[in-house]
């Protein structure tokens, strides 16, 4: 019996390559192509879904200080927004891992767009939660610099021997960036929507 | 009524998995120093035998009290933290003794020096603020 030659294998024909690659599409609809191309598209340099526990906020903390080190002037903002919304979801999202609460699903993704650092966060609340939240959020907003600091102290006062500061939080998040905090809210169901936050820093800032 | 002498406390810093920065308290020098990194989510629990060394440091000494505060990363549940330990600090200034805060900070970082302002604000005490140099 003759040897198999490379060439023999060569030869085998792309159509049954491409018989396979359609029974592959209509066993699986989820096009993580598609995923790719718009990761890709919308520069997306870390997105994370899923449980955020002590582990996860820990690596991630350490993929956040990488995918940064090219903005050095930005990348200690950078960080602490991602690690403080990312701690909010941990403790604040509705669908919560363990009932310990400390491990919030949601989601987390940083990425640019030519010239900002976008930093946005998703997770589901309790929809009761929504107007208040959205208020406290547009007040905060609605604050220039040195009344957000004043607005910062006084809540920081108030707060003494309080657990629980999301709050205080956001209105650092607030306080690290000059573009107002995004938000929207998506409602899931009659029990709960999505809250996303979205902040913005430029990659090269002025001052 | 006898007085236990304080024990120096020294806790070392991690920042691997968790973020905690090194703290060490010398009684005999009135030294507290809390470098590193301080990213725990919920720090009230690392924080609190750091407070309790200030708390009978502050009651057992009329002494000076040098707070060194070289903190590198701090999210805000540690700024709380950092907040009462600078209150207890304003404390015993407040009780005739002298108290300095060396405050360490990255120069130009944008909002850094409002940072210290923001803390000198809320508790009437004056930093010294030393730049981190650059690497």
């Amino acid at each position: 019996m003759a040897p198999l030659l490379s060439q023999d294998i060569m030869l085998m024909p792309l159509q049954t390559i491409a018989d396979q690659q359609i029974k592959t599409t209509q066993m699986n609809t989820f096009s993580l192509y598609d995923y790719y191309k718009q990761f890709s598209n919308e520069e997306v340099h870390l997105a994370y879904q899923g449980a955020f526990d002590s582990h996860t906020l820990a690596s991630l903390s350490h993929y956040v200080r990488a995918a940064s080190k090219k903005f050095q002037q930005v990348q200690r903002r950078v960080f602490f927004i991602f690690m403080e919304l990312a701690q909010n979801i941990a403790m604040y999202s509705a669908e919560q891992e363990k009932p310990d609460k400390q491990s919030g699903k949601g989601i987390m993704m940083l990425r640019t767009n030519g010239s900002e650092y976008i930093i946005h966060s998703g997770n589901s609340i309790d929809l009761p939660e929504c107007q208040a939240l959205k208020n406290k959020l547009d007040y905060i907003n609605s604050l220039d610099r040195e009344a957000l600091r004043r607005y910062k102290r006084q809540e920081r006062a108030k707060s003494r021997g309080d657990k629980g500061n999301a709050h205080i939080g956001l209105i650092e998040i607030a306080l690290s960036t000059s573009v107002p905090l995004a938000i929207q809210f998506t409602p899931i169901d009659d029990q709960q929507a999505f809250y996303e936050l979205c902040t913005y820093l430029p990659l090269q800032p002025s001052n | 009524m006898a007085q236990s002498k304080l024990e120096d406390l020294h806790i070392e810093g991690e920042q691997g998995e968790f973020f905690m920065p090194s703290v060490t308290m010398q009684a005999s020098t009135g030294e507290v120093i809390i470098q590193g990194e301080s990213y725990l989510e919920d720090t009230t629990e690392f924080y609190e035998p750091v407070m309790q060394w200030l708390v009978n440091y502050t009651h057992q000494y009329k002494a000076p009290l040098t707070l060194t505060i070289r903190l590198t990363y701090y999210n805000t549940s540690s700024s709380k933290s950092l907040l009462e330990l600078l209150h207890l600090a304003k404390a015993h200034e407040d009780a005739g003794n002298k108290v300095q805060v060396n405050w360490y900070y990255f120069e130009n970082e944008w909002g850094a020096k409002e940072e210290a302002e923001d803390f000198e604000l809320e508790t009437n005490l004056r930093f010294h603020m030393i730049p981190f140099t650059q690497k």
